[in-house]
């Protein structure tokens, strides 16, 4: 059922509400609980805390449709207090419930924020939601309401999991957990696990209709008390501050170990791949230094002991005689063929410059083909080409979860 | 005319026919077919019983050549062929120049073979200087030589050196026989004349040590020898004119009958002419000309073997045959009715003495069964003979006269432009 915005007359029936009564007397808390049972919609939850710091604590992590708040005869300090408390929450309605009479009093609620005063003596439930319809109509931010409070809530019932990301990046003992309501930009679960073992943020999975789990990085805002369970009410990690965003999950060239590396530590992805919440997809297979298995450069070298510094031999074909030979073998005063003894030969005339075998500059090799070499940048080791390591380097994906389509579900 | 003819026969004297047939009998008879009988009767009464493999295990390092212009599509078969058919073999592709890629054909088949090394030369540059061009890039002791358009036999590469063994050998010949003979009859009649010249004639010249030619399609040649001569000066001819060489440097030059290589030979006549014109101007600008200095009895390096080579040049080859066009010239002149009836005879006793040596042949042959169909084209073997004999003396002139060879495009413009002519 879509949260729409209330009408200024009630022509329709209204949508679950959700309100948060700040009441330090207990009596006062259950009275009104009991006052607005029979009115409220059906659904509607009316949350209890003690004091305006529990009360900005939790609307800090869970939205509220208003918020009410019980003052005691004569609270003056209290008003204060609530001044502060509007400006910390200023896009939820506020109503102040009071026992004091004083008009004067009435007068500094309004003035300190709150959207609406109400006496408690006497008060009903219609007088109440009477109060509660007008204050959701009025308080606007900015000519719309926060996008926060547009944003519909939908109730969502399946299995779910909760691996708490540690420290290290590594997944935790899974939780078990079931979804209560779901939004575009938060969900909310119950689960039987003490709230200091389950850190701020964690990898959840949801059970999606075809049976397979799709996982969202949930950051915990909230965590309440529902007995048996707890409540654990939290917002989607999509960006960079999500730790197994695909930009932390995709291989990158490291230029300090010159490997290829996830951001996320190995140790961490494997972790998450031997849990089966990562997935890896094979992306590209290169060669590495046999012995420390960093990017090596291949080139041409010398077979015998690597190096790249070789020097072809020049020959010299004499046409005359089809002699070919070292041109070293032709030197003398003129270019002379060794051969036939003919003299003052002329290039491109007489003979042709030919490509003979090849010497390397380090050591004594002497042969034609130069071998294809690798040199390791990071430790410098020369090997050949075949003695290369072929390492597959692999990108991780996890099976996101699409809120929307939890949403259509719901 | 058989009537007439059998019947000139039978009215003819004895001493008049002998003297009709005598020069054949005594040129070619003795030359080809009687010699070599007489080796294979030696050879039947020692017991010599023809081997399938040379039983000596003479194992040196090989480095194969092939040098080839636009051969891209026999290149890769070549290899094929030639890789992995010894243990110690380093392979040489030369690419002269090609402009079919057959240099990158061959560069694939290298990435793929060890001790495959692929050398290309930016300008052709001619077959000797593209064999020159390998030298520099080997190590091994043997080199041989293997036209890219060529298939070698099994175990051809053991045959051909195991005679280095003997450390006075510089070249081995190899046997080439036609690989497409069945083709036509042009093909057909120089795959039966492969078998008796290269086959069997050059087994014969190794026996007698006047073995004057290793084939360019598939030679091997000691690497030693070949750096202490110069390697292969510009042809055509170039490798009969390394085998001369090798002579005059007391290299000895055998024959290693079963070292069996096939390759193609021209189907057209007119390809066969000129082939065999390139041959035959070798005769006269190295056996009469350039290496004519191994008829000086007074050089330091004359050796009897060598005069006799030059001997069997210029008497069988063109003295005879000159001879024998003068000699048919002047029947046909004077006495025109007899000169079919001597021709006819000689016909047919050149086709006895080629049945002769057809069975000689199939004493030797490895393969029986693949060389005895040659009897096949046996009767038109003496016409095919003429054919080769006319192709003979036109190059003996032209290159007498002219320097003809220094004209063909075998060799390159700018390199025929410089280099001697003989």
């Amino acid at each position: 059922m879509a949260l729409e915005q209330l009408p200024p007359e009630p022509t329709a029936a209204m949508a679950a509400l959700r309100l948060l009564h700040i009441e330090a007397d207990d009596v006062d808390a259950l009275k009104l609980k009991l006052t607005l049972r029979e009115q409220l919609p059906a659904d509607s939850t009316v949350d209890h805390v003690s004091n305006l710091d529990e009360g900005l604590e939790v609307l800090n992590s869970s939205v509220y449709d208003a918020v009410l708040v019980g003052l005691a005869a004569a609270d003056t300090r209290s008003l204060d207090t609530i001044k502060h408390f509007t400006t910390e929450v200023d896009d939820t309605p506020i109503i102040v419930l009071s026992g004091d009479t004083d008009q004067r009093c009435a007068v500094r609620a309004g003035r300190s924020g709150a959207s609406a005063f109400l006496l408690k003596s006497g008060l009903t439930g219609a007088q109440i939601l009477g109060s509660l319809r007008q204050a959701m109509h009025v308080h606007t931010y900015d000519g719309e309401l926060p996008e926060r409070r547009k944003e519909p809530r939908y109730t969502l019932e399946t299995t779910a999991v909760i691996y708490p990301i540690e420290d290290d990046g590594k997944p935790g003992r899974e939780i078990a957990a079931t979804t209560a309501d779901v939004s575009e930009s938060g969900i909310v679960v119950l689960a039987d696990q003490d709230t200091d073992l389950v850190p701020d943020i964690c990898l959840l999975g949801v059970q999606c209709p075809d049976s397979v789990y799709r996982y969202a990085t949930v950051e915990w805002r909230h965590r309440r008390l529902a007995l048996p369970s707890v409540r654990f009410g939290g917002r989607f990690l999509r960006r960079t501050d999500d730790p197994l965003h695909v930009s932390r999950l995709t291989p990158r060239f490291d230029t300090r170990s010159l490997r290829f590396k996830t951001p996320m530590d190995a140790a961490a992805v494997q972790e998450w791949v031997a849990r089966g919440i990562l997935q890896p997809v094979l992306v590209d297979r290169v060669k590495v230094c046999p012995q420390c298995e960093a990017i090596p450069t291949f080139r041409d070298g010398c077979p015998a002991c690597g190096s790249a510094l070789t020097e072809n031999s020049k020959l010299i074909h004499h046409f005359a005689c089809a002699h070919i030979a070292d041109a070293a073998e032709f030197a003398g005063e003129s270019v002379s063929c060794p051969k036939c003894r003919a003299g003052n030969l002329v290039v491109g005339a007489d003979f042709e410059h030919l490509a003979g075998t090849r010497n390397c500059t380090e050591c004594e090799w002497n042969d034609t083909n130069l071998a294809m070499i690798g040199e390791c940048l990071k430790c410098g080791h020369r090997f050949h080409g075949q003695e290369a390591i072929d390492k597959d380097v692999f990108e991780y994906y996890v099976d996101r979860l699409d809120p929307l389509a939890l949403i259509d579900r719901a | 005319m058989w009537t007439d003819w059998i019947h000139w026969l039978s009215s003819t004297a004895p001493d008049e026919l002998l003297l009709i047939v005598l020069p054949l009998l005594c040129l070619d008879g003795v030359r080809y077919c009687f010699a070599s009988v007489a080796m294979c009767l030696w050879d039947a009464a020692c017991g010599s019983i023809r081997p399938a493999r040379s039983p000596s295990e003479y194992v040196p390092d090989v480095c194969v050549i092939l040098a080839g212009l636009n051969e891209s599509e026999t290149i890769v078969s070549t290899l094929e062929s030639v890789w992995g058919s010894y243990p110690k073999l380093q392979v040489i592709v030369v690419d002269d120049g090609s402009s079919d890629g057959m240099a990158d054909l061959a560069q694939e088949f290298a990435a793929t073979h060890e001790n495959v090394l692929v050398l290309r030369k930016p300008k052709r540059g001619g077959k000797s200087s593209a064999l020159n061009f390998a030298i520099p890039f080997t190590d091994a002791d043997v080199v041989i030589c293997v036209d890219t358009d060529s298939h070698l036999e099994a175990n051809a590469i053991h045959e051909i050196v195991q005679p280095f063994a003997d450390p006075n050998v510089g070249a081995v010949a190899g046997t080439v026989l036609a690989r497409n003979g069945g083709v036509n009859l042009v093909s057909q009649l120089q795959a039966s004349e492969y078998l008796r010249s290269i086959f069997l004639g050059r087994m014969l010249s190794s026996r007698l040590g006047i073995l004057s030619i290793v084939s360019g399609a598939f030679g091997a040649f000691r690497r030693e020898a070949i750096l202490a001569t110069g390697g292969w000066d510009v042809g055509p001819g170039e490798d009969g004119d390394l085998v001369l060489r090798l002579r005059k440097a007391a290299w000895k030059i055998v024959h290693a009958p079963y070292a069996q290589c096939l390759t193609n030979v021209p189907l057209a006549w007119r390809t066969l002419f000129r082939q065999r014109r390139r041959w035959e101007w070798a005769i006269v600008t190295f056996e009469c000309r350039k290496h004519i200095d191994m008829a000086n009895i007074s050089s330091p390096n004359f050796r009897m073997s060598n005069l006799m080579l030059l001997l069997e040049t210029w008497i069988f080859r063109i003295a005879l045959t000159l001879v024998g066009i003068i000699v048919l010239s002047w029947l046909a002149i004077t006495k025109p009715g007899l000169l079919g009836y001597v021709l006819l005879t000689n016909y047919v006793l050149y086709c006895v003495l080629e049945l002769l040596q057809w069975i000689v042949v199939m004493y030797y042959t490895p393969k029986p069964a693949r060389d005895a169909w040659s009897i096949a084209c046996l009767p038109l073997v003496p016409a095919y003979y003429l054919f080769l004999k006319f192709a003979s003396v036109v190059a003996i002139v032209e290159e007498s006269l002219w320097r003809r060879s220094y004209e063909d495009n075998f060799v390159p413009v700018h390199v025929r432009r410089v280099t001697w002519h003989w």
